[in-house]
């Protein structure tokens, strides 16, 4: 059997499948990958299934190698990877022959990258998914010196790539398109935002010099993901994949999911400003998400 | 014609307005591409609860495409695969559902909770005491002579919101939460009274510590309280408290 080792862990390192349903009843969150996107793709490189666990990478700077050659693929920020010195393009799958390196160094763009491989990392599953969710206790980040297993596969190659148009830019300041509630202020269209340091995988948090006027709580529901709360002091946060099953704030609205690829790869200080856009319309393009990657299967 | 225009939007305005203040239950939200939520009621209502878990449940287990149905204080909240279902047959199916449960009463059965009432793992119970001007028997045997509602479960895996709390003993959230707050604590907080299933930071009032482990993801159940269950806690003694697994800080 095949298996990737670790020999230089990024800060933040985690795996990740499309997440853990059916028990957010028991409290629990879904985790995921934040940028979903990047994760679909680099499975696809492969020919995996989008269900399959790739690697979270946060902010760059890992090495990995394998016992066996194996085929990798890696979407998501550009983290100037190179295999024995040589560089190997992002939006890429690849070989990676036994006793050969990848390394990974910080990316200058973008906040996230993911390591797929042909076949998927066999790891156990806690109620169903691979997924780590560190506020549940459930998986741990991953160390120098972790050997993770990967699944039998006759995948062969060829090296696939990203088609350019699909490849998103990474910028200093996005818009999101916000899908509003009736209880929306037109406030919110017209602040301007930055993303806080002490944002993380639970949500991200909304700076702004001008403060949004704040509201009554309401009786706790769950959200999904994606909503925008603001707390009483005025700081709309974004609910991500590793949020509270439940919350009680006032809701601004919630962000369409084809957008959270974006927040996924924005750092702390990034511009963010809002815009609405209707239910319909933000439903037609993660329809169309779904069909693309083929969520069913 | 532009009076009549004007009269008929101003009046259309009012129709809308009318519309919101008759709002009739139960009602569908939508929340986002891929979820929408059940309003049961407009507050709190524990003799709902039942019904809201018996909907829930039924949602997760009989509804193709269901993802994630989770039974909150006031509503059903469902996630769905866009797909394998549409949500306007999400909907349709949840209100056909509910008015064949609306008949589902308070389910007789209680789980009791022992819960060692003590200074000595309950760092709130004496001032709390002071402050309602009781002796702190007094507190115990009100919080221990009240069967409670599981009304939602949230904050933490296993933290279950237990309605009922008598208005004598109901109390303020610390201002500063705690950094810790010890695994088993028994708090209280406004018109509900919870345990802390794991150590975690909190702001609840503690009164107590219950032994028993509320959550536990390789038993099955993952936990014994669900949504809709009646809870009574038996005060118990310190020696008990250990011999069921209890720790004293």
């Amino acid at each position: 059997m095949s298996a990737l080792i670790i020999e230089r862990a990024a800060p933040m390192m985690q795996l990740q499948d499309l997440g853990r349903f059916g028990v957010a009843h028991h409290g629990l969150s879904q985790g995921g990958p934040l940028d979903l996107h990047a994760h679909c793709w680099a499975n696809r490189l492969l020919g995996n299934p989008v269900s399959c666990a790739t690697i979270e990478i946060t902010f760059g700077n890992a090495e990995f190698s394998t016992q066996k050659d194996t085929w990798l693929a890696l979407c998501g920020a550009d983290m100037h990877a190179t295999i024995d010195g040589q560089p190997v393009p992002t939006w890429s799958s690849f070989l990676l022959k036994n006793n050969q390196s990848l390394k990974l160094f910080y990316p200058k763009t973008g906040l996230r990258s993911y390591l797929a491989s042909a076949g998927g990392f066999d790891t156990p599953t806690t109620l169903g998914s691979q997924s780590t969710v560190l506020r549940n206790d459930i998986g741990r980040k991953l160390m120098i010196g972790d050997i993770i297993p990967i699944q039998e596969t006759r995948f062969t190659g060829p090296t696939a790539r990203t088609p350019p148009c699909y490849i998103p830019n990474f910028s200093d300041q996005i818009e999101l398109r916000m899908i509003p509630y009736s209880e929306t202020k037109q406030q919110v269209f017209q602040t301007r935002f930055t993303v806080s340091q002490r944002s993380d995988r639970m949500g991200l948090i909304l700076d702004t010099r001008s403060p949004l006027p704040t509201h009554h709580g309401i009786i706790s529901e769950a959200l999904p993901i994606g909503t925008v709360q603001l707390p009483p002091d005025g700081k709309p946060i974004i609910l991500l994949n590793d949020r509270q099953t439940q919350g009680g704030y006032y809701k601004l609205g919630c962000i369409m999911r084809c957008d959270l690829t974006k927040i996924a790869q924005a750092p702390p200080g990034t511009r963010v400003s809002i815009r609405q856009i209707d239910l319909e319309s933000a439903r037609e393009e993660w329809l169309e998400f779904c069909h693309f990657f083929r969520f069913l299967e | 014609m532009v009076t009549i225009q004007l009269l008929s939007k101003r009046l259309h305005r009012l129709g809308s307005l009318l519309i919101v203040r008759i709002m009739t239950y139960p009602r569908i939200r939508h929340l986002s591409e891929n979820s929408l939520i059940m309003d049961m009621s407009e507050k709190l209502d524990a003799e709902l609860c039942p019904q809201i878990a018996a909907l829930a449940e039924a949602a997760r287990n009989e509804l193709t495409g269901v993802i994630e149905s989770v039974p909150c204080a006031t509503s059903v909240y469902i996630e769905f695969n866009p797909l394998e279902v549409d949500p306007t047959v999400i909907s349709e199916r949840l209100h056909a559902m509910y008015s064949n449960i609306s008949g589902h009463t308070l389910n007789e059965e209680t789980v009791t909770l022992p819960c060692y009432y003590s200074p000595d793992v309950a760092p709130d119970l004496l001032a709390l005491a002071q402050e309602k001007k009781m002796t702190f028997s007094e507190l115990i045997s009100i919080h221990s002579g009240t069967t409670y509602t599981v009304c939602s479960i949230g904050f933490a895996p296993g933290f279950a919101y237990l309605a009922g709390l008598d208005p004598r003993i109901c109390a303020d959230r610390h201002n500063t939460p705690r950094q810790s707050v010890a695994s088993g604590s028994v708090g209280i907080a406004g018109a509900q009274t919870a345990v802390y299933p794991r150590e975690s930071p909190g702001g609840w009032q503690i009164i107590g510590n219950c032994p028993l482990p509320l959550f536990d993801i390789q038993s099955d159940p993952i936990s014994p309280l669900s949504h809709g269950m009646q809870v009574r806690f038996e005060p118990i003694d310190q020696e008990t408290f250990i011999q069921k697994g209890g720790k004293l800080p």
